[in-house]
């Protein structure tokens, strides 16, 4: 299920929050498991056995690494298992088809490719089976003794589909005991509502216009106009995912659990670097933290330094995407942190702050335009393209058709990606709460429109 | 208290909207899309496991959502607001004029190939083709600034250049005619009577067929409130309408439509005129066969009508000049038409297509 629909909105969220509410406190664990289950069968009924089996393994490896507390080989040997089933349930239900057809392509084998359908969630919930099971064996955190409470922390809906990461350590007093406050529970609702405003209104608008400029002839649009369309892409990939996260910490909230931040403001970064602290944070944090910190992190030779920097970066571009492409994309941000960390970083800092953040900028979306395309011959022509190589105009018609089209949607997209804080006076809180109650008819009636599709069979 | 009153405010918003989905008495059938909306799904563990029974409880919730439509007005209201001119594939032109996207065509050639193979399995048959434009084309002027061009017209040029049949060009036609009389609905995806009267002039030139005069039929005004296809892709409260033509001469005609068992001496259907589909009026919708006589005539002369909805409001104009017309929609009809031109000794053939229709039918590519 997807929280921007009308069946979550209006029935899975209203009845999960009355039962949530009504039950005693000792209940409502069952109640959030029995939920997140349906949440997450309503697409994929058959995976949740994964996640089950995901769950079993590091709950049980909580319980051994405790029980052998005293034998660091024993330890080892149960942490080594986690990570390998783990590693193992990604490989074959995430990477199974890229790395065969990727075999078949070099060694010119045909493997028969098994096309599984990717279940939902699964490169963050085993992100964070695999992340307690490691803390545990650190001494970080406690093991859970009840398992309800570690099926809890694994499927807890609002953020099992999307994120954030959560860590066991982040909420695990919360698990066993939380308060809810009317306080806590109305912010949180409010901080659900702007993720469902950001997924609905900005998100789904920039990535119509993107699926209308991608759909060109990508060799003969012109400079300005594929410039819009990738400008349109970025937009709905931050508003996309940091609405999701917003939406998940705001469900989160409303329940009693502070989950961790996960985007701020990656787009007024003036450098990568800066950029990777504001984008996804719970997960470039994972792979400080699981990977970089226990690889040596910047604590080695220079030499070593730079392998792990490539190889958490190789891994964050696999994370996202089963393809050369993510490959690609993590690899070029593992390259200009490397330049900025060891080249240029120094006389960035001097320039003025303007060129830092359209250097940023440039590179981000740049970036950007390598995940959107599995193709690489894709990609090269729209760079072409942007820099006006493929011998297309600089301005077209269509650039300023659909500029204008949109010209509310992207100012709305540039002012939410800039913090503006207004100071809080009466009048400004009128406003907001008013914009508030109409932006949510709004999105109901975008919602809506979804399956408003006229069937003109009297065409034919 | 900012917080505190968004929170009940919009809780109470979704009570209500929740409360009323589950009293409401709920729709079959929405008129303005012209389709059945979703059926409570029966569950089954089957139909769980494959996904079908939560995306179609989705599109139940979706379809029966209390306001549905007032909802979709309001965001195309929303839409035009902050200057869209481009909404769910219609352009919102000038003048009230919506005018459908034209979309790039994906089966042109694989169709000119069908079409070809047709013919020559057809010889001593003389097959005539019209491929009709759309609005977009022959009211480019009606456009909002800075559409870019839409490839309409070198696709149709391509189908004439590419088929081995007669080719009859209303292109020039229509733009003519235009200048005098609206040639396509605004809220319809259909030509008005007006552009198939100017189509049918140039089919009489091409034939050397003596045509009537506009002034020799009877105007009347059908309607002043159509809001048809294209109305319905925005469902746009602001508009109410607008007028629908036909242009009449009584003939003692005899219309059969064959897989209904029903006979009329009508081509025109009155109970649609008050319905929101009053392009149906015209040859009773869609039907797989069809056979009209002019009992007025007796010449001999028998066409065959192979067509989309545009030929609808254009047979009328044919029945002056054949005695016997078979239309055929090979959308319902899944015979060969080749063994019917045979089984009924016909001689001469029209296919009569829309361009967009053409590409995206499913009747034309299994032709045989």
């Amino acid at each position: 299920m997807v929280f921007s629909s009308i069946p979550f909105l209006f029935f899975f969220l209203p009845l999960f929050l009355v039962l949530y509410f009504l039950v005693p406190k000792k209940l409502k664990n069952l109640v959030l498991l029995i939920f997140s289950l349906i949440f997450y069968a309503w697409g994929e009924p058959i995976y949740i056995i994964l996640m089950l089996f995901s769950s079993l393994v590091d709950y049980i490896n909580g319980l051994l690494l405790n029980k052998f507390k005293s034998s660091k080989l024993k330890k080892r040997l149960v942490l080594i298992f986690s990570i390998v089933v783990n590693l193992l349930l990604l490989s074959v239900f995430k990477y199974s088809g890229f790395i065969i057809t990727t075999i078949n392509d070099i060694l010119g084998t045909s493997i028969s490719n098994p096309n599984l359908p990717l279940p939902i969630g699964i490169s963050f919930y085993t992100f964070q089976t695999m992340s307690y099971s490691i803390d545990v064996y650190m001494g970080r955190v406690k093991y859970e003794k009840n398992f309800l409470n570690f099926f809890v922390y694994v499927s807890m809906f609002p953020q099992l589909i999307a994120g954030p990461i959560v860590r066991y350590e982040d909420i695990s007093r919360e698990l066993s005991n939380r308060t809810v406050t009317f306080e806590g529970y109305k912010s949180g609702f409010v901080r659900f509502l702007r993720g469902l405003f950001k997924k609905v209104l900005l998100a789904n608008n920039m990535g119509l216009l993107w699926s209308i400029i991608s759909s060109y002839d990508i060799s003969n649009i012109s400079v300005l106009t594929s410039w819009l369309g990738i400008i349109a892409y970025s937009f709905q990939i931050y508003f996309d995912f940091s609405g999701y996260s917003d939406m998940a910490i705001g469900i989160g909230k409303m329940l009693g659990f502070n989950y961790p931040e996960n985007f701020n403001y990656p787009y007024i970064s003036k450098s990568i670097t800066e950029f990777w602290r504001r984008w996804h944070m719970s997960l470039s944090t994972w792979f400080k933290d699981y990977v970089y910190i226990p690889l040596g992190g910047n604590r080695c030779s220079k030499i070593k330094h730079i392998r792990n920097i490539l190889i958490v970066w190789l891994l964050t571009g696999l994370w996202h995407g089963s393809n050369w492409n993510f490959i690609i994309w993590g690899l070029y941000f593992g390259i200009i942190l490397l330049l900025e960390k060891f080249i240029y970083g120094r006389v960035l800092e001097k320039l003025p702050k303007v060129f830092r953040h359209i250097y940023a900028l440039l590179l981000i979306i740049i970036g950007w335009l390598i995940f959107a395309f599995e193709d690489v011959n894709i990609i090269k022509t729209y760079l072409l393209s942007m820099f006006g190589l493929n011998g297309n105009l600089v301005l077209d018609s269509n650039f300023i058709f659909y500029t204008i089209n949109n010209l509310v949607f992207l100012s709305a997209c540039i002012i939410f990606s800039i913090p503006i804080k207004f100071k809080s006076n009466k009048f400004i809180s009128i406003i907001t709460t008013i914009t508030y109650i109409i932006l949510f008819i709004l999105v109901v009636a975008f919602l809506v429109s979804d399956t408003y599709n006229p069937f003109l069979y009297f065409r034919f | 208290m900012k917080n505190t009153i968004i929170t009940i405010i919009v809780s109470l918003i979704s009570i209500i909207l929740i409360t009323l989905m589950f009293i409401l008495p709920k729709a079959t059938f929405s008129d303005n899309e012209n389709r059945y909306l979703e059926k409570l799904p029966t569950f089954s563990f089957e139909n769980l496991f494959n996904g079908s029974y939560t995306e179609n409880l989705k599109n139940y919730t979706t379809d029966h959502f209390p306001f549905r439509e007032q909802f979709i007005s309001l965001k195309t209201s929303f839409l035009k607001l902050i200057g869209q001119k481009e909404i769910n594939n219609i352009y919102i032109g000038k003048d009230n004029y919506l005018i459908e996207k034209y979309s790039n065509p994906k089966n042109r050639d694989r169709i000119i190939k069908i079409l070809n193979n047709f013919s020559n399995s057809l010889e001593n048959i003389e097959i005539d083709f019209m491929l009709v434009p759309t609005s977009i084309i022959i009211n480019k002027d009606k456009l909002p600034n800075y559409v870019s061009k839409a490839s309409e017209l070198d696709d149709i040029n391509y189908y004439y250049s590419n088929l081995k049949l007669n080719n009859i060009d209303v292109y020039n036609a229509l733009i003519e005619g235009n200048k005098k009389y609206p040639m396509f609905y605004k809220y319809d995806h259909h030509w008005t009577t007006y552009g198939a009267y100017y189509s049918y002039v140039e089919y009489c030139k091409k034939n050397n067929i003596k045509y009537l005069n506009i002034d020799e039929f009877n105007e009347k005004k059908l309607a002043s409130d159509f809001k048809g296809t294209i109305y319905s892709k925005l469902n746009d409260f602001t508009i109410s309408g607008e007028d629908m033509y036909i242009l009449n001469k009584n003939n003692n005609l005899t219309v059969k439509y064959v897989y209904s068992n029903r006979i009329t001496n009508t081509l025109f259907e009155d109970k649609y005129l008050d319905k929101k589909d009053k392009y149906s009026y015209f040859l009773d919708n869609n039907h797989p066969l069809i056979t009209i006589t002019n009992n007025d005539i007796n010449n001999n002369k028998k066409l065959l009508v192979i067509k989309d909805s545009y030929a609808n409001s254009f047979i009328p104009f044919l029945t002056n000049h054949y005695e016997e017309i078979h239309v055929i929609d090979p959308r319902f009809y899944n015979l060969s038409i080749i063994d019917y031109i045979k089984e009924n000794s016909i001689e001469k053939v029209l296919i009569l297509y829309n361009i967009n229709t053409i590409d995206s039918d499913t009747g034309i590519i299994s032709i045989h």
